[in-house]
């Protein structure tokens, strides 16, 4: 019985992104040799799904979500939107897409009302409950519509472009490097927002793999425009060998020998050196020794693999240093 | 939602905009009126060769005619070319972008705000000026004639902007082109002189230009209060300079469109779209 349901709740999930196959080139400099920016890549995602793209500069993140939203065109292959293509359905698709980034600007002479306004006459819907929620967030009650954009503070108006998008009631959200924008005291209530949209599946490409982590159940690293990984955060995470990861400031004067002498597989990461763990024994050794050395140490952070973990060792995966594993 | 009211709203969001940027206005305001006293002094201390002006005309008569219509329809150009730098330097293209409205469409806005703008200015200056000098001759019946002339006019100048804006599409820098094309079309349409004085096997090209009909029906219809029934260098008869006149500017617009929509799919693929 729990099983029929299964397969039936399955059946009835409906596939709002899929990729079949894309490639997306750009030409570079004078002699106009093409640069690839998105390679043979395929994936689905279901409704009110929310993707993390993650992968290091330039992997074609961006190009992604721009290929989604319609602003360019893919040199093969194929996208579809809720089964349509989108290079055949241009102005529906991108009617059903809001792709929001840090270089969009909002007139800044205009105020927000008439922003707002701007979109309801366009897209002929009211301002949802969601939207005046989210304005409130940020301080941006009714009375203070009047005020030019100009005016707003940086969180401000990263939310009033968010605002905007949805009056467009859009079914994929594409947001290129936003969070990092908003306020991180207000980023949960902004979320929490965002998921109480039915059906919004968030496509969401960020520096702050942390955030991502919180935000979204699904991820996918990209690596110089190919897929290198996709599928549900807590999956990604089991199918690495490491649960945990201790991240140890040593002091300047400490050589390679005794970053190595902890015994256990690491990584520099700037001046950090973050050593990887496969379960609560080795931790609890691995912290016996370290404490042994406290002396070398200037800080010390424990925490459980997440996708940054993730990130780095498939971004640098030579300066994983195995060789204590 | 339907086209044509999508394109009010880019075009009432275009207008709300340059209402806010007070001191371009001023200067617009005064490039303007500059404009029509440059005309109007060479108009009045210069003296067509005998014979070149059609009868009822006198130089004055026919360069601040000129200038009248021109301005309205050289601003509205200016606007349009102008409009995909302005919107990424403001960074606001991918907002345009977003928000649904394709380049074309908002071309077509641009150059709505843009003509109900220079429309109000430059018949601030203008009207007053034509009336001083005996060039506002308007009759009542005669006002459909004069709007088709000036649709086709507007249509045209929205059509070249059209190609320039595909150009820098396609090119991203294209230079003094802009500037160049509409100093050939003032020279073209019989802005600086009557048309007559081209060489006559320039005749058939200039002749189909839209503006170069609706430029000698506007100022026949302000100067003399009615179009003449022919005009050696551009039609034999009124009925049939219309039909070239809104026969040329259904193909030219045509031609335009397809050209700027050829230009953004290529923008599209190139993934330079918003880049300028």
């Amino acid at each position: 019985m729990g099983d029929g349901r299964a397969v039936l709740v399955e059946a009835v999930k409906v596939k709002a992104l899929e990729f079949r196959e894309v490639s997306k080139t750009f030409k570079s400099g004078a002699l106009g040799r093409r640069v690839t920016a998105i390679k043979d890549i395929s994936f689905q995602l279901e409704e009110g799904e929310d993707l993390a793209v993650i992968g290091p500069s330039p992997s074609g993140k961006t190009t992604l979500l721009k290929l989604i939203a319609g602003i360019y065109r893919p040199d093969k292959g194929e996208i579809l939107i809720f089964g349509k293509s989108i290079v055949n359905n241009l102005s529906w698709a991108r009617k059903n897409t809001y792709y929001i980034s840090q270089q969009m600007q909002l007139n800044k002479k205009l105020t927000v009302k008439e922003e707002i306004t701007y979109f309801q006459e366009l897209f002929k819907n009211p301002i949802s409950r969601e939207c005046v929620e989210m304005l409130e967030l940020v301080g941006l009650s009714e009375r203070d519509y009047d005020r030019r954009i100009e005016t707003l503070s940086e969180t401000q108006m990263t939310i009033l472009k968010v605002v905007l998008g949805l009056i467009k009631k859009p079914k994929i959200m594409l947001m290129d490097n936003v969070l990092g924008e908003i306020d991180q005291k207000i980023i949960e209530g902004f979320t929490k927002v965002l998921n109480s949209i039915e059906g919004l599946t968030m496509i969401i490409v960020d520096k702050n793999i942390d955030l991502l982590n919180r935000v979204c159940e699904k991820a996918m690293i990209l690596i110089d425009g190919k897929l290198m990984d996709i599928g549900k955060v807590k999956d990604i995470l089991s199918d690495y060998p490491y649960k945990y990861d201790v991240e140890v400031s040593w002091k300047h004067d400490v050589d390679e020998n005794k970053i190595a002498s902890l015994g256990y597989p690491y990584q520099k990461i700037g001046g950090m050196v973050r050593y990887y763990l496969r379960n609560e024994t080795e931790l609890k050794e691995a912290m016996e020794k370290i404490i042994g050395e406290m002396d070398k140490i200037m800080q010390v952070q424990v925490s459980g693999i997440d996708l940054e973990d993730i990130y780095y060792w498939r971004i640098y995966p030579k300066q994983l240093n195995e060789k204590n594993k | 939602m339907p086209l044509n009211l999508k394109i009010l709203t880019v075009a009432k969001r275009y207008l709300r905009l340059d209402l806010k940027y007070k001191f371009q206005l001023a200067m617009d305001a005064l490039v303007i009126a500059g404009n029509f006293i440059g005309f109007g002094i060479i108009g009045l201390f210069l003296e067509a060769r005998g014979g070149v002006m059609p009868e009822g005309y006198t130089f004055e008569k026919f360069m601040l005619t000129g200038t009248y219509l021109w301005t309205m329809m050289a601003r509205t150009y200016d606007d349009c070319i102008r409009l995909l730098g302005e919107e990424a330097s403001r960074g606001t293209i991918m907002l345009l972008i977003e928000s649904n409205v394709t380049i074309t469409q908002a071309l077509i806005g641009r150059a709505i705000a843009s003509t109900i703008k220079y429309t109000l200015i430059t018949s601030a200056f203008g009207l007053p000026v034509l009336k001083y000098i005996g060039a506002l001759n308007l009759r009542i019946e005669q006002t459909p004639m004069l709007m088709l002339g000036y649709i086709c006019s507007w249509l045209f100048t929205l059509g070249l902007s059209m190609i320039m804006v595909a150009m820098t599409l396609i090119f991203k820098k294209i230079g003094m082109v802009t500037t160049s094309v509409m100093e050939i079309v003032m020279m073209a349409i019989g802005f600086y002189f009557p048309i007559e004085l081209l060489p006559k096997q320039l005749w058939p090209i200039t002749g189909i230009i839209p503006f170069t009909i609706g430029m000698q029906i506007f100022r026949d219809i302000m100067i003399l209060g009615y179009p003449r029934d022919s005009i050696n260098a551009v039609y034999s008869s009124i009925g049939m300079g219309i039909m070239k006149m809104v026969t040329s500017t259904l193909v030219f617009s045509i031609i335009a469109i397809m050209i700027l929509r050829y230009a953004i799919i290529k923008a599209e693929k190139w993934g330079t779209v918003e880049q300028y």
